[in-house]
């Protein structure tokens, strides 16, 4: 920080992250609130604990490996050259590469008096890497084991979303260059991956007991709609959070691109320019989108029309950095339809136990995103630096890899090498009488000694 | 060992490192490790034993109506 304005550009752009993080934390609370007001009585303790201990095991293995792999998988590796220094295997080097950023004995990555920006640029990816596991979360709850979903929110947190990130979310990612790969607000990166993550875990896992009745499904809760409201509330804000993070707020594009003269504008992840403003626009008509839309097609339900408007938010994501804000609100709509008519369809067919929708929410409105983003942006450059185009095959392959490659397949393998441990499930027995049902129990006889001595 | 013994000579050598034992860290990365490892360890295993007793008691699935509080 040589000169005043250098000072106030670094400062404000460390300012600017540290604040996403602190509003993206809500989107944490909000999945707690969501969840436990899905569930049932005697699992709710469990059940917050499930989503709370994420938190410190996905923090921890970002710290030890998630950033790095980021950094580090950009290339493939041997699937494209980086920009920054023509190499395609791992990307160690080069400015940007994971030695340099994300080495976890590396002095960047602590208190550092010549680096103000790694640190909050790690926790902005971090808290994304919490939502993942937290999609995860709602989904098995009631039957999992907290040590198996743990191993289950490292492997989406800190693994296979962080390397799905680096090939589509970065600026020299392979699948931006090669297939012309376009998801701004991450639609399928952190949506799409997760909800076929959480499908893969699902179909191994099993339903809860008593949710199919001679093949047909019974609709079980939500038990407590007003924690859901504010909780699928509170995520709504943590989102907005989410957005800012997902821009560089302010940058010169003349050294970038070589413009003729200075051009500061802020830009998304892959560094190609928009601005807060436009995109303000964009998040809200898609809410409203996916309000209307869901408001509709579940006939006036809370759950499922909170749902839509978060799924609508998704589907609009990979391309609301370029969308008119009409075009947002109808792509929100198509969304949160097809979302809809997809999860009863699902469920019915393979009997799928998705407690919270979150497959269908997260999975599918964000495969329809990025199909549909492809079509919407069909022609435009997939970043400044080099001139594949975004591209209706490119998005579809981009949203197999996402869902398919990413999410459901390890999502499977994963949970059938716990099952096969005996790991993934809780006993039948326990599952019956309430995963909290040992505490409830020291809580009332805490109370009987209590009325005892009272008299 | 204190990294930062004098604040002007830290700002005019230009080396931003300020953390105490400063070329320790791969010590400290192991350490952390090892007590990510063992947690898990320890928390599957204590998990395992819960489930296991409270399922050998089988207390069925209404059981827990009789364990609300009236605090």
């Amino acid at each position: 920080m040589e000169d005043q304005l250098g000072a106030l550009t670094t400062v404000f752009t460390e300012m600017y992250y540290w604040l996403t993080v602190v509003l993206m934390f809500l989107i944490h609370v909000g999945f707690c609130m969501y969840e436990v007001g899905v569930s049932r009585y005697k699992h709710h303790q469990h059940t917050l604990m499930k989503n709370t201990m994420l938190i410190p095991l996905v923090t921890i293995t970002w710290y030890f490996f998630g950033w790095w792999i980021y950094s580090a998988f950009v290339n493939g590796p041997y699937l494209a050259e980086s920009i920054m220094d023509g190499n395609s295997g791992l990307q160690l080097g080069g400015g940007f590469g994971a030695n340099d950023m994300a080495n976890p004995i590396s002095s960047v990555m602590a208190v550092n008096l010549g680096d103000h920006i790694n640190g909050v640029f790690w926790a902005a990816f971090l808290l994304f890497s919490w939502t993942a596991a937290s999609i995860v979360s709602g989904a098995v709850i009631e039957r999992i084991r907290i040590s198996a979903f743990g191993i289950l929110a490292i492997a989406i947190g800190s693994v296979f979303w962080t390397i799905d990130a680096s090939w589509g979310w970065h600026f020299d990612g392979w699948m931006v260059k090669v297939l012309g790969y376009h998801d701004a607000y991450a639609s399928g990166v952190i949506h799409a991956v997760c909800g076929g993550f959480a499908l893969g875990v699902l179909i191994v896992l099993g339903p809860r007991i008593g949710k199919f009745v001679n093949g047909n499904p019974v609709n079980i809760g939500p038990r407590n709609p007003w924690l859901v409201t504010l909780g699928l509330f509170l995520i709504y804000t943590g989102f907005w959070g989410f957005y800012a993070a997902c821009n560089v707020p302010i940058i010169d594009l003349q050294g970038e691109y070589g413009l003729e003269g200075t051009y500061f504008t802020a830009t998304t992840i892959y560094i190609t320019p928009t601005t807060l403003s436009g995109i303000t626009f964009n998040f809200l008509m898609s809410l409203a989108g996916g309000l209307l839309a869901g408001y509709v097609v579940s006939k006036g339900d809370p759950f499922w029309t909170y749902s839509s408007g978060l799924a609508g938010i998704i589907c609009a994501s990979a391309g609301n950095d370029l969308y008119h804000p009409l075009q947002s609100m109808v792509i929100a709509m198509v969304g949160v339809v097809i979302m809809h008519r997809l999860h009863f369809w699902v469920e019915r067919r393979f009997k799928i136990d998705d407690a919270v929708g979150a497959v269908a929410v997260h999975g599918y409105a964000g495969v329809v995103g990025l199909v549909i983003c492809g079509f919407v942006l069909w022609g435009y450059p997939s970043s400044g630096y080099w001139d594949t185009p975004i591209n209706p095959v490119g998005m579809i392959i981009g949203a197999i890899i996402m869902f398919g490659l990413l999410g459901l397949l390890p999502g499977y393998v994963i949970a059938k090498i716990l099952n096969s441990m005996g790991k993934l499930r809780i006993p039948k027995e326990v599952e019956l009488a309430g995963m909290d049902f040992d505490t409830m129990e020291a809580a009332k006889n805490d109370q009987k000694v209590y009325a005892a001595a009272e008299k | 060992m204190a990294t930062v013994t004098n604040w002007v000579e830290q700002l005019n050598s230009g080396d931003g490192v300020v953390y105490p034992f400063a070329g320790t860290e791969l010590y400290w990365l192991i350490l952390c490790v090892a007590i990510w490892i063992v947690w898990h360890i320890i928390t599957s295993a204590s998990e395992t034993e819960h489930m296991n007793d409270l399922a050998s008691r089988n207390p069925g699935p209404d059981a827990h109506k009789e364990n609300i509080t009236d605090w």
